[in-house]
């Protein structure tokens, strides 16, 4: 190993290099040999055509590009001479050889010296922290280690070392020519869930878990204020702060569109252990969790691992927790066949509001639970080939960023750039994050109902989905059927439900001050402006289903309207669903 | 994941929300499972329904598990087969009559990665 060389201490280079970074007013934070990251990538620069060193100080710009590359005999020597050095050549181009290999091979190459330096820097939303940068001693230059005197003087002009870099990621949408929808405007128009905002109800207090590939902070989410609590890692996860994949951040950007005081919380799992992180989940005592995932189980008999999951399902089910489970993109998704979940699927809204089931989307009747039909109601989902429709927010880069931009023009790809941040995808994945929101709607509006009357009043509520058939071929058609359930969910009508199936209702003349006194309050008949409502969250009524998890709901404030009272358009909604014969008092 | 055993169930039923606690582990077991893993330096999890979940380096499985990576690779090679248990017979008896498998759960088909 060579001695560290000083040139650039004895001629002040710190000084200069500083200056020229910008960083001199910054303080410098560490410097160490021993924090250096086990792979250092860099460019190498062979020789350029024009004489002149790219490392020379001298701008590059498109029109003097071309003078800073290299003969190809040039380039495919430096780039041979790397690889049998050991480095791993990465990709080749006439201006730079992108290399990569551990420190210590560079300085016994190269001749020179690389220190760590954690140096301020800015990284996504502004946010203030330090960088590790890997830096050369001995030249002047920032990150430039001299090939002078080593073995590729004749062939290399200098190696610069990469830099880390941070996204800029953006809390608007890319605008595209396309049909699709964004968040949270188009999600929460689709479903039918700004009339509920309107009215106070928006999902605040109730506790959504999901569990999925992780979220990272994207703008989107901080810029909009919304309610996310750190990310518990799952068993065998790391990382709480990345999501490589993309996925669980994108979906989770669903559940706000519909409820966007919902306190989320994600779970990071591991993909190889999938029920560990839903445990996980449940044992954080959420009123709803948001599973977007499964796989396929077209018959029985279940495995050891499928019979935990389902009795994990079971479990949370049974002490009060929604589920809501993702029906599939063409798979017989289990657990989402389970006949405790709320089965999500997929229908597509076109730009004229008219809706038909979603071909990307399952629907069937499991051969597992006799009886199941999948899905139980659908969420906005798109169409084949690849259901390329909700513009979501995800990590910058990440596996989905990455995939979707590279698959050209829409409907096969979705027009974004690579890195941008955003992108068109949708599937059940989506569905299942909208309607747990459409969950948390309800469950503000009536925090005592259990499961099963959550799911009982999304199904009375939806709308009809009678055109178009599902990934296995199933028809829509009038009235509910294997494609679509019940229907697409409409977030006003079932938050009005909600809030009806919650009333204490007396009559009129009744003395609150000997309510204790009174008879157990009972569901009179129609027509409702001779009742007067009273009580909301936390008192249910005959029929109702009370809960032994308690009120999920935090109770409203003072200045909002109170989520369990009716207003004129809820009764008008009630009315609406009565005549329709679509209120299930027995569910 | 470990399963644990629960009592027999007739054929074609399956576990909801509605019998879970008809088919609830036996305590002694959950305890007597978790303790035995805890000992043996896995991360042990809450029990959720009939199971729960361990983590663990690779060599601890190994120690517990000598056969953990032919199962494994058995796996690996048969993507659409149920998946592979492990072996019961290196634990000791009164931990292992009250488990019914030690598996692991295959990557999900659908969700992250094919949304």
């Amino acid at each position: 190993m060579p001695e560290p060389k000083k040139r650039a201490a004895a001629r002040g280079g710190k000084a200069g290099k500083a200056a020229r970074t910008g960083s001199a007013r910054r303080p410098r934070a560490r410097k160490s040999s021993t924090n250096l990251p086990p792979l250092v990538y860099a460019q190498a620069s062979p020789h350029s055509l024009g004489g002149v060193s790219l490392f020379g100080g001298q701008r590059v710009t498109s029109e003097t590009a071309a003078s800073f590359a290299s003969e190809d005999h040039v380039v495919l020597e430096a780039a041979r001479g790397l690889q049998r050095a050991g480095f791993d050549v990465l990709q080749v181009t006439r201006l730079t050889i992108n290399i990569a290999g551990p420190a210590s091979l560079y300085e016994e190459v190269f001749n020179a010296s690389l220190v760590a330096e954690e140096r301020p820097a800015i990284k996504e939303q502004g946010r203030e922290d330090t960088a590790t940068f890997v830096e050369c001693p001995d030249t002047d230059l920032p990150g430039l280690v001299d090939t002078k005197n080593s073995s590729f003087a004749n062939v290399l002009e200098g190696v610069a070392i990469e830099e880390p870099r941070y996204y800029m990621q953006n809390a608007f949408a890319p605008t595209k020519a396309y049909w699709h929808l964004d968040v949270p405007a188009g999600v929460s128009l689709g479903c039918n869930a700004d009339k509920a905002h309107r009215k106070g109800t928006t999902g605040k207090g109730v506790k959504v878990a999901m569990v999925d590939s992780g979220h990272f902070a994207h703008p989107f989410f901080s810029a909009r204020g919304y309610n996310v609590a750190p990310t518990v890692l799952g068993p065998g996860t790391a990382d709480p702060a990345v999501d490589a994949d993309g996925h669980g951040t994108a979906e989770s950007a669903n559940v706000f569109s519909n409820a966007p005081d919902a306190s989320f919380v994600m779970v990071k799992m591991n993909f190889t252990n999938t029920i560990g992180a839903f445990n996980a989940a449940v044992g954080l005592k959420p009123r709803i969790i948001s599973c977007s995932w499964g796989s396929s189980k077209p018959t029985g008999p279940l495995s050891a691992a499928d019979n935990a999951l389902a009795a994990a399902i079971a479990s949370a089910v049974a002490s009060g927790i929604v589920v809501v489970v993702s029906a599939g993109n063409g798979h017989f998704g289990f657990p989402g066949q389970h006949p405790d979940v709320i089965s999500a699927g997929g229908a597509f809204m076109k730009a004229d509001g008219s809706t038909e089931a979603s071909n990307y989307s399952s629907g069937f009747v499991s051969n597992i639970y006799p009886g199941r039909v999948v899905p139980d109601v659908c969420g906005l989902v798109g169409m084949k080939p690849r259901a390329a429709y909700i513009m979501l927010p995800l990590e910058a880069g990440s596996a989905i960023d990455v995939g979707l931009a590279g698959g050209g023009a829409h409907p096969n790809g979705d027009e974004t750039l690579p890195k941008d941040g955003w992108a068109a995808i949708s599937g059940t994945s989506a569905a299942a994050p909208q309607i747990a929101g459409v969950c948390a709607l309800i469950l503000q509006a009536c925090g005592s109902l259990k499961p099963a009357g959550v799911r009982s009043i999304l199904k009375s509520t939806a709308r009809d989905v009678t055109t178009g058939s599902c990934a296995q071929g199933t028809q829509a058609v009038v009235g509910a059927d294997a494609a679509t359930g019940a229907g697409l969910i409409d977030a006003a009508k079932a938050v009005a439900l909600a809030k009806f199936k919650c009333l204490v209702i007396k009559p009129k003349g009744f003395d609150a001050a000997r309510r204790r006194e009174a008879p157990s309050a009972t569901l009179a008949e129609p027509p409702l402006p001779d009742l007067i409502p009273e009580v909301g969250v936390g008192a249910p009524v005959a029929g109702s289903e009370a809960t032994g998890h308690g009120g999920g709901a935090e109770p409203a404030s003072a200045e909002a309207p109170s989520p369990g009272s009716l207003s004129a358009d809820d009764a008008d909604e009630i009315m609406e669903l009565m005549k329709d014969g679509g209120i299930d008092f027995e569910a | 994941m470990v399963v644990l055993r629960t009592p027999p169930r007739a054929p074609g039923v399956e576990l909801t929300a509605a019998n879970i606690e008809r088919f609830a582990p036996d305590a002694g077991a959950i305890e007597s499972a978790q303790a035995f893993f805890r000992e043996r330096g896995f991360d042990v999890g809450p029990v959720v329904g009939i199971s729960f979940a361990i983590t663990a380096p690779l060599d601890r499985f190994r120690a517990t598990f000598p056969d953990v990576e032919t199962r494994q690779r058995r796996a690996l090679d048969r993507p659409d087969a149920q998946e592979e248990t492990l072996g019961l017979e290196s634990l000791p008896d009164d931990v292992a009559r009250g488990i019914e498998a030690v598996t692991f759960t295959a990557p999900p088909e659908f969700g992250p990665g094919n949304p």
